[in-house]
């Protein structure tokens, strides 16, 4: 039965050599999370590849052309709604045409950076936590510690995990599974 | 950086004012609330009796409310723009700075907006600007710079919005974290279920500099668009091309002024001082010093082309507002916005936070006499000489702007009731950096001695 290890760090230094003994260890970086309450991407956490890699930019530009269409189609059917008679000059007026469609296109490309963001980093999931320890995990992290969370595929090797942590300088470690064990807290 | 600190004290601080509340705090919102009360007494006044009430004629027919609006919404650049800026230039030192700035930014832009609604007279009308068909099926008319503004505003808004709630989820889930009750349920949802993972920072990071590229050109636009309301009319002294430069230059100058006097009564009230420092103060009075010479550079060549140009209906709308009546309001706005200002700013001596603040202050007022003398000054002298007129304020209209100052000022206060004014992660990383640059220098420091 797999076991996930959790360990508290109070300093930036200690979970980055922590994560880089684990992957050393030759645990897979998928299975490795840090959680922390600021970024600590400068320090080079190791996130791996994938999880590096977001479609971001891209949903805004596709947000960015959709509301770009909107505003110009809005604009364009007003104008041609009205019969005005222009004489000479272009039905849909290219200025306030323009300033439609560039208001919208930011509008676009803001909602869906916003909603992107939601769904590549999984926000507005309603998790209702209710053991002791996952809160004072959380609480910790609040404080500012950093919490290593690794999973590992057997009890054996969660124990050599978590001595592995604790010698990185782990000031609490907990293995969560079949059932939880506080290993040490100092 | 202050090396006396560490990670529970940051958190403490800036965590202070969201779980203590002094009585101070009770008075403020009280006394604000009041007048709030009685601004919206006298709004129902206005709204039961008709615009007769304000001091509104022909040919002045936007007085208070637009010139009002026009700083406010001059004001909002204060935050987003200005935020945006310092973070995809990553200025170390902006990290205390931005989240106070982009909440000035929204509540500029709440109370802002009202003040059409407020100049409307029948205010439940304000549909009718939306692009929304009306009952004759016409749709608006969207060669009205009126309509520009409205789509501007709603998207900047909207924007400054999410660039203020986006980088605040992960100190909504410290709060989440730390607090009970009512409480921790509504910072829970607030925080969307953040746990701060290294995947989620990256995407955060990736999203806050994106809404920062796409917010700055929606910024300028707004002021721009607000500009154009006066200048593609064929009204003598606002048919300018430099209106829409002028304008977001003198938005982002009077945001910077607003964001200063912010800055200096939070770090005075919520005891900021290790946060709030000097340099920050000094960083922004350079700002505001260069924003002040563009302003004058700016308003210089404007008036110096009339001048030159000499246009009959051009030049009695100048010498209105240089020896005219309207002199003491356009020579109170050249000394309010420069004449004070730059002697403050400009030596390091005088560039305390205290300076600062007195030139802040006086670009604030200087600001709003600019946003006046364009406004009601222009109106005074049209193009036709029997449809000169003048225009003065009623009890209604000063009522209704100071409430209107009350009310910004309350939504400011209870914000940093609720949230951290200062941002708890990005201070935290500014702060690391800073200690990770100083050991750095350590061994190079060293070596040269």
């Amino acid at each position: 039965m797999a076991d996930t290890i959790y360990a508290l760090f109070h300093d930036p230094s200690s979970a980055e050599r922590a994560v880089s003994r684990l992957l050393a260890a030759g645990v897979d970086s998928d299975s490795i999370a840090v959680r922390s309450s600021e970024p600590f991407l400068a320090w080079r956490l190791p996130a791996g590849g994938e999880k590096q890699k977001t479609r971001l930019p891209l949903y805004a530009v596709a947000g960015g052309v959709v509301g770009g269409l909107v505003g110009f189609s809005l604009a364009a059917f007003t104008f041609r709604t009205m019969n005005l008679t222009t004489g000479d000059m272009p039905l849909i007026a290219p200025g306030p045409t323009g300033i439609v469609t560039f208001e919208l296109t930011a509008l676009g490309a803001i909602f869906a950076t916003l909603l992107s963001l939601i769904a590549e980093a999984g926000l507005g999931r309603r998790e209702r936590v209710s053991d002791s320890d996952q809160i004072a995990l959380a609480q910790a992290v609040a404080e500012g510690a950093l919490l290593v969370c690794a999973r590992c595929p057997d009890e054996i090797t969660a124990r050599a995990t978590a001595q592995a942590l604790e010698d990185a300088g782990a000031t609490m470690v907990t293995i969560k599974g079949g059932s939880p064990q506080r290993l040490s807290h100092s | 950086m202050n090396n006396r600190l560490n990670d529970a004290d940051i958190t403490r601080d800036l965590l202070r004012p969201l779980v203590e509340t002094g009585r101070g705090f009770y008075v403020t919102v009280t006394l604000l609330v009041g007048l709030v009360l009685y601004a919206a007494a006298v709004w129902g006044y206005q709204l039961y009796r008709g615009l007769g009430v304000a001091g509104l004629n022909r040919p002045v027919h936007w007085g208070f409310y637009i010139t009002t609006f026009v700083f406010y919404i001059g004001i909002s650049h204060a935050g987003t723009l200005i935020s945006a800026i310092l973070r995809l230039c990553h200025a170390g030192w902006r990290h205390p700075v931005t989240r106070s700035a982009e909440a000035i930014t929204v509540f500029a832009l709440m109370v802002g907006a009202m003040h059409p609604l407020i100049d409307l007279g029948r205010a439940w009308k304000f549909y009718w600007v939306a692009p929304y068909p009306n009952e004759r099926g016409l749709w608006p008319n969207f060669r009205s710079p009126l309509l520009w503004d409205f789509l501007a505003i709603t998207t900047y808004l909207t924007g400054s919005i999410l660039y203020l709630y986006i980088p605040m989820i992960p100190d909504l889930a410290i709060v989440r974290d730390k607090v009970t009750g009512w409480r921790k349920r509504l910072y829970g949802l607030l925080a969307l279920g953040w746990q701060g993972t290294e995947q989620q920072w990256h995407r955060l990071e990736k999203a806050i500099t994106l809404m920062a590229i796409i917010i700055i050109p929606v910024a300028v636009s707004v002021h721009t668009v607000v500009s154009f309301v006066f200048a593609m009319t064929i009204q003598p002294m606002w048919h300018s091309t430099i209106f829409g430069p002028l304008f977001v230059v003198g938005a982002i100058f009077s945001g910077i002024a607003a964001l200063i006097v912010a800055m200096v009564v939070l770090r005075k009230v919520l005891h900021l001082e290790p946060y709030l420092q000097p340099r920050h103060f000094s960083n922004l009075g350079l700002l505001l010093l260069t924003m002040s010479l563009l302003w004058f550079y700016f308003t210089f060549a404007e008036y110096l082309t009339v001048w030159y140009g000499n246009l009959s209906e051009e030049m009695a709308n100048f010498w209105y507002k240089l020896r005219g009546p309207f002199a003491p309001w356009f020579w109170g706005m050249v000394i309010m916005n420069c004449i004070i200002p730059v002697p403050l700013l400009a030596f390091r001596k005088t560039r305390t936070i205290t300076g600062c603040f007195i030139a802040s202050v006086s670009v604030l007022i200087g600001m709003w006499l600019e946003r006046f003398v364009i406004v009601v000054g222009s109106l005074s002298r049209p193009r036709l000489e029997f449809a000169w007129g003048e225009y003065a304020p009623t009890w209604v209209e000063i009522s209704l702007f100071v409430g209107s100052i009350a009310y910004f000022i309350l939504l400011y206060v209870v914000f940093t009731k609720l949230f951290p004014i200062v941002s708890i992660w990005e201070f935290k990383e500014g702060w690391r950096g800073a200690e990770r640059r100083a050991l750095r220098q350590v061994p190079a420091v060293a070596q040269a001695e």
